[in-house]
């Protein structure tokens, strides 16, 4: 089986050095769960991680750009990314996932669009 | 025109299909389905903060109740779960789940806890943040960084 791409994406507010890292309580260690502690597990020693950083941050400096705009460029990177045309995983928090979600549904919507318009 | 629409779309086509057909899995962490409640008290703080380049777009859209929302989530379940849609596109159904946090946890700032999973179509997983496992990792980490920095000296 080929290696798998894991591609996260954060949430509102957020970035990719805080969105997957936990922080223990006592001693304020820390740990990325995504870059560290995944490719320790078996069968994931030759997974590539993507963590994808979009521009999300609502109380200053916020990106002029609406929601659609926002999943169309993140589709264009991931199809940039993904060299090796490895499986992906994809990985969305909370309004991550929401841009996962309109990144599915415009990937389907396109290839249905070329469907009706290339058999007309 | 027509020709390069055309065209632009085959290749739109082409690239999309490689990624949906290569998509074997998709995670959702705390998902809001139905938007965050905590939206509006941050739509409020940003209104103020307009002077420093604060915007409420992407905000507006994960307000509670927002009809794009669920919008989003029917066409999303209709496209991966109905028929028509990716598997008889692709071929294969990649595996999906929703992973609802029962332990209160925020990430980043903000913390974006779903409202509710009760309408989600999708399947609906309740975990327990592992936080003791990744405390152990944590622990690990920062034994491993002393031992580089002691044999450093």
């Amino acid at each position: 089986m080929r290696p798998i791409s894991v591609f996260a994406i954060h949430g509102l507010g957020s970035n990719p050095n805080s969105a997957w890292r936990h922080r223990r309580s006592g001693d304020g260690s820390t740990v990325d769960w995504l870059t560290e502690v995944l490719p320790r597990q078996k069968g994931c020693q030759e997974i590539r991680i993507t963590l994808l950083n979009h521009q999300t941050r609502w109380d200053s400096r916020t990106a002029q750009v609406d929601f659609t705009t926002h999943a169309k460029s993140m589709l264009s990177y991931v199809e940039r990314l993904n060299e090796g045309k490895r499986p992906i995983i994809f990985i969305g928090h909370s309004f991550g996932g929401l841009l996962l979600k309109q990144v599915c549904c415009a990937t389907l919507h396109m290839m249905l669009a070329s469907k009706t318009t290339l058999s007309c | 025109m027509h020709g390069v629409s055309h065209q632009l779309l085959i290749y739109a086509s082409t690239e999309s299909r490689e990624i949906a057909k290569m998509t074997r899995g998709i995670l959702f962490l705390g998902v809001p389905h139905h938007g965050s409640r905590y939206s509006l008290i941050a739509r409020l703080m940003a209104c103020t903060a307009a002077w420093r380049g604060s915007s409420t777009t992407l905000l507006e859209f994960v307000a509670q109740g927002n009809k794009e929302l669920r919008t989003l989530d029917d066409r999303f379940a209709r496209i991966y779960a109905g028929r028509g849609g990716h598997v008889s596109l692709v071929g294969t159904a990649p595996y999906i789940a929703n992973l609802i946090e029962t332990l209160p946890e925020g990430f980043g700032k903000l913390s974006l806890s779903p409202v509710s999973c009760l309408k989600v179509h999708l399947k609906c997983l309740a975990v327990d943040l592992l936080t003791t496992v990744l405390d152990r990792y944590a622990r690990g980490r920062r034994a491993d960084l002393r031992q580089a920095s002691n044999s450093r000296n």
